[in-house]
This record gives C-alpha cells, structure tokens and sequence, in this order.
C-alpha cells in the first residue's frame, strides 16, 4: 500500500510538531524517518497509526484520505519502542489478542499464531509472560503481534534501540530481511543516521518539524541537499571549514587564512551562481582527506584515535578542528606537523546563510 | 557534627518504638480487660469469658438488633462503598488520566477541594437530600439487605461514604494509571480494542494493586466509620445499626458502663480489621507510594 503526506501538519497548542509535510511511501518500501530527539518522527508515525489526528493536510494510503479512520480500521501494525506488550497476557496472549479482537474462531488463532512465532523463532516461548523474556525475544513477540493481522503497513518506532549492540546488529539485518520477503510497506522511525543508511530503501530526514531530504542512502551520504543533513548524516560527521569563494583570472579558489584550493571550473561555476555571497562552507568527510607527510595542506596532529580497521586523526587547521581516515600504518604523534590533500569530486559547499547545498541543481 | 551510625539508628529506633508503644499498650490493656472481670492497669483481677457473651445473647434486650445483624449490616455496607468507590474511582481515574476534554484540570482540582472538605460540614444538607430520597418508592426503603438508598438504610449511608470516599480513590487511581505506558494502550488501539475494553482487558489488569490497596483502604474506611452511619441512621437501636454505633450501646447515662464488654466489642470489631492488614500490609504500603506519584 502506497502511503502519501499532503502538506501534513500537527499542532500541540502552539508547538508545530511537524510543519507541512509532504512526502510518499511507495508499495513495498522500506522507509525510515530520521532525525534526533524531538524532531517530530514520532508524532509522523502515530498520525500514520491514527493515534494522533492531523492538525492539517491529509494522510492517503493509496487514493483514500484516512485522516478520520480509527487505527483498528487501518490495517496497520505497530511496533513500539518499549514494545508495549500487555505484561498480563503470556506470549501467546499477546500475539493472538488482534485475532481475539476480531472474534477470529480459536483453532485458527491458534494456528497463525503459531506460524507467525515460528517464523520469529519464539515458537517455543508461547507459555511465557513477557517479564520472563529477554529484549530480543521481547521485541520478536511485538513484531509477531504487530504481523498476525497481515498489515498492509507495518511502523516500528525505535526498533533497535532497546537491544544490545551485537543484538542490534543481527536484528538491523533479520528486519531488512523480512521485511523483503514480506514486502509489507514498512515506515520506521530511528534516530539513529546508521540504522536509517543501512537497512531504509529511502531515508526521509526530519529536523524541527521540517522534512530536509528524502532519498536513498547513498545519495543522502553523498548529496546532501543542505547543511543539517550534511552534518547529521555521517560518523565521524563531516568537517566543516568556512571559506571565501573567489574568482582570479577564470580560476575559482577556496580560500581562508590556512588554506587555498582550487575548484574545477565547472564547480566553481555552479557554486558562484547558486551562492549568495561569497563567504560559503566547504564539507568534506574524513575519508575524503588523505594525510601525509610531504605535501599539501600544513595542520598540526591533535589526537590520534587508533579504530582497528584505520585511524582516525584529528588536526588543527588553524582554529577548527578536522577528522582524517589514515591507514594503520600511519604513524604520527600529538603536535607532529603533517599534510592534508582534499579529494576535489568529493567536495560539497553550502550557502552560510540559507544552508542549503550550492553544488545541485536548483529545484 | 554527625553521628555516628549505629548512634543514629538507635535514636531512630527511639523515636519509633516510644510513640508506638503506647498504642502498643492500649491494644494490650483492651485485650486484658475483655477477658477480665476487672483490672488494674494492665493487671487483670480474675479471668472471665462474661464479656463476650454478646455474641450469643442480646446485653440490652430482644427490640435490640443482635451482634451479628449489626456485623451483617457493616459487611453489607463496607462490601457496598467499596464497590462502589472501586468501580467509579477507576472509570474516572482512567478518564481523567488518559482522555482530554474540556474541564478536566478544573474537575481534579475540584475533587482534590472536595476530598480535603471537611464532611461535618455537609452532614445537615446530606440529611435532608436523605430524607427526600426515603419518600421515593422501592429505592427509596424498599431493598431487600441494603434497606434502601433513603434515610436510615444500610444503602443510604454506603451512599454518602462513597462519596466522601471517591475524590480520594479518584486521585489514588489515576496515580496508578498515570504509570502506565500509552505505549501499551495505543498498542491496544491499533491491534482493535475500543476505549472500554483498553480499560478494562489492558489497564486494569496492569492496576490490579492499585485496586487492591484502594478495596482495603474503603473497607477499612467503611467497616470503622462512626459519624456518618451515626448521623443518617435512626442510632445504635435502629436495625441499620453498625459496629461502632452497636459499641454506643454500653455507654449510657442511666447504667453504669461496662468496660470491660466496651472492650470485648471493641476488639470483636478490631478482628476483620487486623486479618486485613496481616494480609495487605504490603500492598497497604502501595497505595501512598503509587498515590504521591499522581500528584500534579
């Protein structure tokens, strides 16, 4: 089922919890909402759910506006943060009560319910209380509730968050998987940017009620359309360096007192068009900068943080501070002087004032 | 300057056991003297079972209402309030807690004011609703065990307890609904569950010592109150007389009165009382902890 947001907006008393939002959830996507605490996510999710009522705009799901559907007649499930499992009930109570609600005859219950805790792996757990159960076999019981009904929607809110890290990490999967093979629309609600890039088909990134992009991974990671998601998406986060775009002799420079670079034509162009002044930031992620010892930019080591895999080195540029990925086998000690090469295609620019991103093309 | 630790504890153990050691000492003299001729302080002068002999015969004469008929009435009408008080305080409770609609901040200030009210004030007004009550036919005095719900009937006074009693249980049960997870209940919602049925399948499941503390608390309210029966019944001769009004009997001008038998019915009525809180103490314990917690 398709899932679509016309100019949606929610008021509490005069705080906008989410601000004009529009956006679509095709057939079978796997969309996550991402944002940090208080964006507005949450309350995204639950208008979905039919818990809250829009304040404007309206929800479809295909070509009907539910605005006014109570949430039993949505055909949704929902999987909660704390996974809201009825603590009287036993498992097998819990997942069964949506067929109860629907006066389905016992022997069926009886059989999708052990279908649906087969297919989580918690076959063996029905007899239980939920206070006798681990977190991951707490949340495997939430999603078997949330999928008994068969939804057409499936919202988890804050699926991992409550899991251990190595836990997190085989669920991150197990969920993408299932939900491919379920091929259940799926909206899920995380603030955290790796959850979101890893397992989402399309990310809609939401700060302060406002939608700031809504793409796929990669094109989030690489193209960001503005200066929060640019920073938001991203760990180590993307360095920042102000900078002054000037033009000599059809040559485009990046300059400031530390550093001069000098920008293909083309980007150079493009940024002096969509730019408002010439005193813009320049963005570059940590595995876009190589460090060495000969040549390029002059900063000074200010820590070495060794993470197995390569090293991440922090340098002072002047006064702001710039994270570097450097292979193992590179060796520098704190206050050593070394250098800072850019990789040019991988560099994006922003407006200082309306922050948005001077490389794309205008909407 | 600190104390040291072992200092500290021995000073409060101090001021626990002096204040509770006199109460300690008045229960201890009550159970001497019922089972006394006469005493002494806490010294009995010879051991009798006379004192209880109420239980198997009538001390003031046959047009009397017997023990057990006044026992039976307090029953009824603690077993009724706390019903009553159970039923309506949790429905309210959940509503206040979990529904927005328009005067709900002004209707829990209200209760708060009504239930720190003091009810002597309302004793005369609540008389003559009462009285006009008792003129309606059946429910008025025409029930069969709660006598009615008019004046001078067992249901009439479980009335007005319940209602000195419902801001109190209003306020103790919204602090346990309060604790609950929306989580939970919207769950609820989504999966097809009405209002009513999150209420009753999902949250009072979830509640149940709150419910339990506010059930004892009632009846305890209800099985030792004395005023209110004394006020809106006909008194200690009228066959709605309770427990404590059945104890006025042995203290009147014209006899002696007998202190000994005071006490033995003192004691009898202290019974159900104690087995309760032997029982409940724990959860006793609850309904202040879960209760602070609804505070606004």
């Amino acid at each position: 089922m398709k899932i679509v947001f016309k100019h949606l907006c929610k008021y509490f008393g005069r705080v906008k919890a989410v601000d004009n939002l529009n956006l679509e959830v095709g057939d079978g996507e796997f969309v996550a909402l991402l944002g940090p605490s208080g964006c507005g996510k949450t309350t995204i999710l639950l208008m979905i759910a039919g818990i809250y009522k829009p304040s404007k705009g309206f929800i479809y799901f295909d070509q009907r506006v539910i605005n006014d559907v109570s949430p039993k007649d949505r055909k949704i499930g929902m999987v909660f943060q704390s996974y809201a499992l009825y603590p009287h009930m036993t498992v097998f109570n819990n997942i069964a009560y949506p067929l109860k609600l629907k006066k389905v005859p016992r022997k069926e219950t009886k059989e999708r319910v052990q279908k649906v805790a087969d297919m989580m792996g918690i076959g063996e757990l029905l007899d239980r209380k939920p206070a006798q159960l681990s977190g991951g076999q707490q949340q495997r019981v939430a999603l078997a509730r949330a999928l008994i009904k068969e939804p057409e929607i499936l919202l988890l809110d804050e699926p991992l968050s409550n899991l251990d890290a190595r836990l997190r990490i085989m669920m991150r999967s197990e969920l993408k998987r299932l939900q491919k093979d379920l091929g259940i629309t799926t909206v899920f609600v995380t603030h955290d940017q790796l959850e979101a890039l890893t397992m989402a088909d399309k990310v809609a990134v939401v700060n302060s009620g406002y939608l700031q992009q809504f793409s796929g991974p990669d094109e989030l990671y690489n193209h960001p359309k503005n200066l929060f998601v640019a920073g938001f998406i991203g760990s180590p986060p993307i360095n920042f360096i102000s900078v002054s775009l000037q033009k000599s002799d059809g040559r485009f420079l990046l300059k400031n007192r530390d550093l001069q670079i000098e920008l293909a034509k083309e980007i150079g162009l493009k940024a002096e068009n969509n730019s408002t002044s010439s005193e813009i930031l320049l963005g570059i992620r940590p595995e876009h900068i190589t460090i060495n010892k000969k040549e390029g930019i002059e900063t000074e080591v200010y820590v070495v943080e060794p993470l197995g895999r390569d090293i991440l080195v922090s340098v002072k540029l002047g006064k702001s501070m710039i994270k570097v990925f450097a292979s193992p086998s590179f060796k520098a000690n704190i206050g050593d002087r070394v250098k800072l090469n850019f990789n040019l295609d991988k560099i994006m620019l922003f407006d200082k004032k309306s922050e948005k991103s001077l490389l794309l093309d205008k909407d | 300057m600190r104390l040291p630790q072992k200092s500290r504890a021995a000073l409060a153990y101090l001021v626990l056991i002096v204040p509770s050691a006199l109460i300690v000492l008045g229960f201890l003299w009550l159970f001497i003297t019922s089972f006394s001729t006469r005493t002494e302080g806490l010294r009995s002068l010879g051991w009798t079972l006379r004192n209880w002999s109420f239980l198997w015969e009538s001390p003031f004469g046959p047009q009397y209402p017997s023990i057990w008929w006044v026992t039976l009435n307090t029953l009824v009408m603690s077993l009724v309030m706390t019903l009553i008080v159970v039923v309506v305080s949790s429905m309210t409770a959940y509503a206040l807690s979990r529904m927005k609609f328009t005067g709900r901040k002004s209707f829990l200030s209200l209760t708060l004011i009504l239930h720190a009210f003091p009810s002597v004030t309302l004793l005369i007004p609540i008389y003559f609703v009462l009285i006009w009550v008792s003129k309606i036919p059946v429910i008025g005095r025409g029930v069969p065990l709660l006598g009615g719900l008019g004046y001078n009937t067992i249901g009439g006074v479980a009335l007005v307890m319940v209602a000195f009693q419902l801001p109190f249980g209003i306020w103790v049960m919204k602090g346990f609904f309060d604790n609950i997870s929306w989580d939970m209940e919207r769950s609820a919602l989504i999966d097809g569950a009405s209002r009513f049925r999150v209420w009753w399948q999902i949250m009072m499941p979830n509640i149940k010592p709150g419910i339990a503390a506010l059930s004892i608390f009632s009846f305890i309210t209800a099985w030792n109150a004395y005023l209110i029966p004394l006020t809106f019944t006909a008194g200690r001769a009228g066959k709605s007389a309770v427990l404590s009004l059945y104890l006025q009997n042995f203290i009147s001008e014209s006899v002696m009165t007998e202190w000994n038998a005071v006490a033995a019915v003192g004691l009898f009525q202290l019974i159900p009382v104690v087995i309760f809180f032997l029982f409940t103490q724990q959860v006793l314990l609850n309904i202040y902890g879960g209760g602070k917690k609804g505070g606004v």
